[in-house]
C-alpha cells in the first residue's frame, strides 16, 4: 500500500505536468551602462499578465505554453517588443535603452505608470533620482532626505534637526539602509544634508505604511536606497563644483560586461575658503565645520546565476569652535561607517537568493578641553549583520519571499572621559551593552481575484540582551541596592514577538482603487535625546531587561486614483497609530552620568497615538511637472513620569504639513524648479512662572510642549542651464545631419534657498538682563533663527 | 569637583557658536496665565535661629520693577515650626521695624535688595528663641490662603574638613583658587555646600576700606554629593563666587582670591532635600539660553505645590589667609 502522502504529492505533480506551464526568467539592464532596472515591468500582452523586477534587476513569470508577445518596459526607457513562441522554460535577459530626451515621450503602457492604483504597496514612494535633481537644491546639493520630506506623511524635523518624523513616528522609527546596510545618522550636519550623495545612487524607496514582513526592525518607515552598481560597458563619471562643496563620481568596467566598480566623494570646504577672510580678533576664528562622505562599491558577474557586489561607506562630520581668548576648544567628530558583501544566486528560474553580511558603524564624540581641563563623551554602536532573503516566483498570482535576518549589536552608549593636567578622573570607564537581534519571515504578494490582491505576510523577530553586563539595581533615593554581574553571552532577557503584516489593494475601475493596510512592528533600539532638540548627541539604546521593545500596531486606508491616462496620480490615504513603550530620559537625567549606574535606570516609558489624513497629487509627465502634498496629523504622548502623567503633544506634533513642488522645462536646455513648503511651528515647553530664591531668577514649566512656535514656512527656487548634450555632424555618404550624444555634458543649477527671507524659528529661549537689586530686571522671549536668504552656484558635468 | 554641571556648560558655549550664522530676535509669547504659587525660603542653621520669608509665583513676563517685586511678598501666612519636642510660632519681623544699618544686614543675609527693604515694608517670619542644633529635625507649617504646606529638613552631622589652603593659579602672580582636603563618612549619601566670605578689606580701588564680601556667597555650582568619593579621602577646590559689579568682579581679578585675602569658608553638610534643590536650581541658572537644556522644574521639599526651600545648615568653619 503506497504511503497516501507520496500518491497525493505524485497526483499533484502530474497536475503540473498536464498544464506545461513554463517560466521565463532573467535580468533586465540598461544597456549604456549595464545597470539593473528596479521595477521593470515584463507583460505577457496577450494574456495581460507581467512580473516586475526585483531590486536586483531580476523577473521571473510562469505562464502556460504558447506563443506571445513580450513587452520590456520601464519609466524612461525605450519599450522592447519581443515575440516569443514559448513550448519550455527559458532564460530571457533583455537591456533596455533609455529615451533621451529630458522628459520622456508620452507612452499609454497597461503597467506603466500605474503603479499608484495597481500595487498592493500602499504608503510606498519610488523616487526618481533624475527628477530630484531638477529639484531647488539647498545649497545646491541635491539631497535625497530633503526631497522626502517634501512628501505628504514625511515631516522634516526642521532646520537644525537631524531626522525625519514619518506619521508621527519618531526619528529613530525609521529603517534607513544604504545596499542593505543599516545607516544609523543618515544626516550630515544638524540635517542639512543627508550622508547620500545623489550622483551614486541607483533607487530610492519609502515604504511609510504597510511595511511588508521582509522588514523589521523600525515602527514608522523603510528608506531603502540603493547605490548604482557602476557602469560596466565604458568608463564615466559626475560630479559638480560648488559654493559649499564638491563632488565626484567615477564608474567604469573593471573587466566588460563582467565587473565594474563606482567610486563617490563629496567634501565641504566652506569653512577653510572663509579662514583667510575672517579677522584674528573675531570670535569664530579658528572655528570651522567639514564634511566629506566616501562610497565605494564593487560588482562582480560570476556566473549567469551568480553574482557579487562589495560596497563601503565612510562619511564623517568634524565640527571644530574655538575661543582664543579663554583658550578654550570644542571638536565634535561623528560619522558612519559601513560595509556590506552580497551574493545574489539564481537557483533556478523562480527562485532567487540574496545573501547579505554587513558591518556597521556609527560614532559620535564630544571633546571640550579648557587649559589643561578636558571632557569627552563618546557614543557609539557597531553591528555585525547577516541576512538571507528569497524570492520565490511560483505563478504569476503569487511572489513568495521568506528569509531570516541576524544581528549581532555592540552599543556604547555614553562613555564619559575627564582629565586635568595629568589626572585622569576615574568615571567609570566605557560601558558596552551587547544583544543579539534576529528575525525569520514569510509573505506572500498574492492575487486573490483580478480585483483583489493581497501582501500578506508573517515576521517573528527576536531581541536578545547578553553579557558582559553589570547591573545596578536603584532605590527610589538613586542609591545602588546590589549589582548584579552577568558573563559574556549570559542572556538577561529575551523578547520574542509576531509581527504580522497585511496590506491590500481593491480595483475599483481601470483608473481608480483603494488600498487598506493592519501591521504590527516592534523596534528594538531608541534613539533617546538629551535636549528638546536632536542632535548627534542623541543616544542609541538597546532594549535590555528593564526597556521593552518599543511597538506599533498601524491601520490604513487609502483612495488612489489616476488621471488623463495616468498623467495624473492622485490619493487619499488616512492612518491611525497606536504606539507602546517609548522611551524618553527621566525630567532632570543627565547621560554623562553614567557612572556606577546603568544608562536605562534614567529612562521612563510611555505611550502615544499618531493619526491623520494625507492627501496627494502628483503630475509626472509633460513639461510641468510636481506634486502637491498636504497633511493633516495630530501626535500625542502620555508618559506617566512625564508632564504629571497628563497627555500632551509630540514635540513634532504638526497639524498641517503642506508642500507644493514644481519643475518646469523650457526648451532643451533650461529646467527651472521651486518649492514652497508650511508646517505648523514645533510644540516647546516655555516657562510659565517666575520666582525668586536667593536672590536668583527661577522659572516653573508650564505644561511639557504646550507652546507652539510660529509656524514654518519657506520658499526655494533654482535654475538649471545644460550645455548641448548632443553634436551634430554631417554624415558623408548621405548628406544627412546625424546626431551623437556628447562625451562630455555640463550644466549650471542656480538656487536661492528660503526665497523671502523668513526667519523661521529654530528655538526659543529666555534670557534675564540687568539686576534684581537695581530693580532693572528684564525677561524676554528670544527666537533664534539659522538660514536666512541663501543663494548658491553649481556647475555640475558628467562624463 | 563640578564635572557634573560641566557638561551643560559645554553645551551651553557649543550652541553660543551657532550664533555664527543665526540671528535672534525678541519676540512676543502668549502664555496662559498660570496658577500662583507660594514660594518659601526658609533657612536654619547650628547656632542660629531659623527664618523663613515667603513670596509668590508671578506670571513670567509680569514685570519686576520695585514694587511688583514689593507685592509678591507674602506677610498674611501664619508658621509654626518644630523641633520634634517644642512647637512654637513664628514671629512676623517687618522691615520697616529696623534701621538702616539692620535693613543693610538684612538685605546681605537673604538677598532682598536694600530698596526694597527700605522703601516697602517687608515682612519675613523668625523665632528668635529656637537656635538650631545638629541631629534634629526641624519641621515648618504655614497656614496661607486655606492651605496648609509642609517642610522639613535637618541638621546633619557636620563633616570637617581637613585643610584648606590657597594656590596661585598657572603662572599668576597672586591670583588663586582655595582648595580643600576631606574625607567622607563611610555611610551613603552625604551631600555638602560651600560657602566662602572675603572678611579682609580693600587696600587698594574705589572701595578702599570696605570689607570683600560682607556676607557668604556661594559659586554657581556649590553643591555635591559623595557619589564618587564615598568613603575616600579627596581634594577639591572652588573659584571664588562672582556676586556684584564691584570693579574686583571683572577681569583680571573675577572669579579668583588675591594674595593677602583672609576668607573664612563655610562647608556645609546638608540633607538630600537641600541637596537636589540646589543643584537643579543651580542648572537652571546655568543654562539659561541652551536649547539642549531640558526643562526641570526645580524640586521643592515644600508640600502641597509650593515652591522653595526649607534649609537646613550643618557648617564647619575655616579661616585661611592666601600666601603665596
Amino acid at each position: 500500500m503506497k504511503n497516501p502522502i507520496i500518491l497525493f504529492f505524485f497526483l499533484i505533480c502530474s497536475f503540473f505536468s498536464i498544464s506545461q506551464n513554463v517560466t521565463i526568467s532573467g535580468t533586465i539592464k540598461d544597456s549604456q551602462s549595464g545597470e539593473t532596472l528596479i521595477g521593470a515591468t515584463v507583460f505577457v500582452k496577450e494574456l495581460k499578465i507581467g512580473a516586475s523586477t526585483n531590486v536586483y534587476g531580476f523577473y521571473s513569470l510562469t505562464i502556460p505554453a504558447g506563443e506571445y508577445t513580450i513587452v520590456c518596459s520601464y519609466v524612461g526607457y525605450k519599450d522592447f517588443l519581443e515575440q516569443i513562441k514559448l513550448n519550455e522554460s527559458i532564460t530571457l535577459n533583455k537591456e533596455l535603452t533609455g529615451s533621451d530626451v529630458v522628459i520622456s515621450e508620452f507612452k499609454v503602457e497597461a503597467e506603466k505608470g500605474d503603479k499608484n492604483t495597481k500595487g498592493t504597496q500602499m504608503g510606498t514612494v519610488e523616487l526618481d533620482v533624475e527628477q530630484i535633481k531638477n529639484l531647488p537644491a539647498f545649497m545646491g546639493e541635491v539631497d535625497v532626505l530633503k526631497t522626502i520630506q517634501l512628501l505628504p506623511g514625511v515631516q522634516s524635523s526642521g532646520e537644525g534637526n537631524s531626522g525625519f518624523y514619518v506619521r508621527g513616528g519618531g526619528p529613530d522609527q525609521n529603517l534607513i539602509m544604504l545596499d542593505e546596510a543599516v545607516v544609523y545618522n543618515a544626516a550630515h550636519l544638524f540635517g542639512f544634508f543627508s550622508v547620500f550623495n545623489a550622483d551614486a545612487i541607483k533607487n530610492i524607496n519609502l515604504i511609510k505604511a504597510g511595511m511588508p514582513a521582509n522588514y523589521g526592525g523600525r515602527l514608522s518607515s523603510v528608506l531603502d536606497i540603493s547605490m548604482k552598481e557602476g557602469n560596466d560597458r565604458s568608463f564615466h563619471g559626475d560630479g559638480g563644483i560648488g559654493l559649499i562643496a564638491s563632488r565626484l563620481t567615477l564608474e567604469g568596467p573593471i573587466q566588460k560586461n563582467k565587473s565594474s566598480f563606482i567610486v563617490s566623494g563629496r567634501r565641504t570646504y566652506i569653512s577653510e575658503l572663509a579662514q583667510p577672510f575672517i579677522k584674528d580678533d573675531s570670535p569664530i576664528k579658528g572655528s570651522g565645520y567639514y564634511f566629506y562622505d566616501f562610497n565605494a562599491k564593487l560588482n562582480y558577474q560570476i556566473s549567469d546565476k551568480d553574482r557579487l557586489f562589495l560596497s563601503g561607506y565612510f562619511g564623517k562630520d568634524v565640527f571644530t569652535y574655538v575661543q582664543a581668548e579663554s583658550g578654550f576648544t570644542i571638536n565634535i567628530p561623528w560619522g558612519n561607517a559601513t560595509a556590506a558583501l552580497r551574493w545574489n544566486h539564481i537557483f533556478s528560474d523562480k527562485l532567487f537568493l540574496n545573501t547579505t553580511a554587513i558591518y556597521s558603524s556609527y560614532d559620535f564624540t564630544f571633546e571640550g578641553r579648557q587649559e589643561d581641563f578636558s571632557f569627552g563623551l563618546y557614543s557609539g554602536i557597531r553591528d555585525w549583520n547577516l541576512k538571507a532573503d528569497f524570492s520565490y516566483y511560483p505563478n504569476p498570482k503569487n511572489t513568495i519571499k521568506f528569509g531570516m535576518n541576524y544581528t549581532y549589536h555592540t552599543f556604547i552608549p555614553n562613555n564619559v572621559t575627564a582629565t586635568q593636567g595629568d589626572t585622569e578622573f576615574d568615571l567609570g570607564g566605557a560601558v558596552r551593552l551587547y544583544a543579539n537581534e534576529g528575525a525569520i519571515y514569510f509573505l506572500d504578494d498574492i492575487e486573490i481575484s483580478p480585483l483583489l490582491k493581497l501582501n500578506a505576510g508573517f515576521r517573528l523577530s527576536t531581541f536578545q540582551h547578553i553579557g558582559p553586563f553589570k547591573r545596578y539595581i536603584k532605590d527610589n533615593d538613586g542609591n545602588t541596592i546590589e549589582e548584579i554581574d552577568y558573563d559574556k553571552f549570559q542572556s538577561l532577557k529575551t523578547f520574542v514577538k509576531p509581527e504580522p503584516r497585511l496590506t491590500g489593494r481593491y480595483t475599483l475601475n481601470e483608473t481608480s482603487s483603494m488600498k487598506f493596510g493592519a501591521t504590527l512592528n516592534y523596534q528594538y533600539m531608541h534613539l533617546v535625546s538629551v535636549g528638546g532638540n536632536s542632535l548627534p548627541t542623541d543616544l542609541w539604546i538597546p532594549s535590555t531587561d528593564i526597556v521593552k521593545p518599543q511597538q506599533a500596531t498601524q491601520l490604513n486606508l487609502g483612495y488612489f486614483k489616476n488621471f488623463k491616462k495616468n498623467a495624473y496620480e492622485a490619493s487619499l490615504e488616512l492612518y491611525y497609530k497606536d504606539l507602546r513603550n517609548l522611551v524618553e530620559f527621566k525630567d532632570g537625567a543627565d547621560p554623562s552620568d553614567g557612572v556606577n549606574d546603568n544608562i536605562d535606570n534614567q529612562l521612563t516609558f510611555g505611550k502615544g497615538y499618531s493619526y491623520g489624513a494625507e492627501f496627494f497629487l502628483k503630475k509626472s509627465l509633460g513639461n510641468l511637472n510636481g506634486w502637491i502634498g498636504y497633511t493633516w496629523s495630530r501626535t500625542m504622548r502620555q508618559f506617566d513620569e512625564l508632564n504629571q502623567g497628563k497627555e500632551y503633544p509630540a514635540k513634532f506634533d504638526r497639524r498641517h504639513d503642506l508642500s507644493i513642488t514644481a519643475s518646469y522645462n523650457l526648451g532643451e536646455k533650461w529646467t527651472f524648479g521651486a518649492i514652497f513648503v508650511y508646517a505648523t511651528g514645533n510644540s516647546i515647553t516655555l516657562p510659565a512662572s517666575k520666582y525668586f530664591v536667593e536672590g536668583e531668577l527661577l522659572v516653573e514649566y508650564a505644561d511639557r510642549n504646550s507652546y507652539r512656535m510660529a509656524s514654518y514656512h519657506r520658499a526655494d527656487i533654482s535654475a538649471t542651464y545644460t550645455g548641448k548634450k548632443f553634436k551634430e555632424y554631417k554624415d558623408i555618404e548621405t548628406g544627412e545631419i546625424k546626431k551623437v550624444k556628447k562625451k562630455f555634458t555640463s550644466s549650471w543649477n542656480f538656487s536661492v534657498f528660503n526665497l523671502y527671507n523668513r526667519r523661521n524659528p529654530y528655538f526659543i529661549y529666555f534670557d534675564n538682563t540687568g539686576n534684581l537689586t537695581q530693580g532693572t530686571l528684564d525677561v524676554a522671549a528670544i527666537q533664534v533663527s539659522l538660514f536666512p536668504i541663501l543663494p548658491s552656484i553649481t556647475w555640475n558635468f558628467s562624463f | 569637583m563640578t564635572s557634573i554641571n560641566k557638561n551643560t556648560v559645554l553645551f551651553f558655549l557649543f550652541v553660543s557658536s551657532l550664533f555664527l550664522v543665526s540671528c535672534e530676535k525678541e519676540i512676543d509669547v502668549d502664555l496662559p496665565r498660570p496658577e500662583e504659587k507660594l514660594v518659601v525660603e526658609g533657612v536654619i542653621e547650628t547656632g542660629a535661629f531659623p527664618y523663613v520669608i515667603l513670596s509668590k509665583s508671578t506670571p513670567y513676563f509680569d514685570p519686576t520693577d520695585i514694587s511688583s517685586v514689593a507685592n509678591s511678598y507674602v506677610s498674611d501666612a501664619t508658621i509654626t515650626i518644630s523641633d520634634g519636642t517644642i512647637t512654637n510660632q513664628m514671629t512676623k519681623l517687618c522691615s520697616s521695624t529696623l534701621n538702616s544699618a539692620q535693613q543693610r544686614q538684612l538685605s546681605e543675609l537673604v538677598g532682598i535688595p536694600m530698596n526694597l527693604l527700605s522703601t516697602y515694608d517687608i515682612c519675613g517670619y523668625v523665632d528668635l528663641s529656637m537656635l538650631g542644633e545638629v541631629g534634629k529635625t526641624y519641621e515648618i507649617k504655614i497656614s496661607w490662603n486655606n492651605e496648609e504646606y509642609v517642610g522639613s529638613t535637618q541638621l546633619v552631622n557636620p563633616v570637617p574638613l581637613d585643610s584648606v589652603w590657597f594656590e596661585v593659579f598657572g603662572d599668576r602672580d597672586s591670583l588663586g583658587f582655595l582648595y580643600a582636603e576631606m574625607t567622607d563618612p563611610v555611610s551613603k549619601n552625604n551631600y555638602y555646600r560651600w560657602f566662602a566670605q572675603r572678611i579682609n578689606s580693600y587696600t587698594y580701588g574705589s572701595l578702599i576700606g570696605q570689607q570683600k564680601d560682607n556676607n557668604f556667597l556661594t559659586p554657581s555650582s556649590s553643591v555635591f554629593d559623595d557619589e564618587f568619593v564615598n568613603g575616600t579621602n579627596f581634594e577639591f577646590g572652588y573659584g571664588r563666587p562672582v556676586a556684584s559689579d564691584k570693579f574686583d568682579d571683572q577681569a583680571p581679578e573675577r572669579g579668583f582670591y588675591k594674595v593677602g585675602d583672609t576668607v573664612v569658608v563655610k562647608f556645609c553638610s546638608i540633607d538630600q532635600g537641600v541637596f537636589s534643590f540646589i543643584s537643579v536650581a543651580e542648572e537652571q541658572i546655568l543654562s539659561t539660553g541652551s536649547p539642549f537644556a531640558t526643562p526641570v522644574n526645580v524640586p521643592s521639599n515644600i508640600s502641597n505645590g509650593a515652591l522653595g526651600l526649607w534649609a537646613g545648615y550643618s557648617p564647619h568653619f575655616d579661616t585661611i589667609i592666601c600666601k603665596k
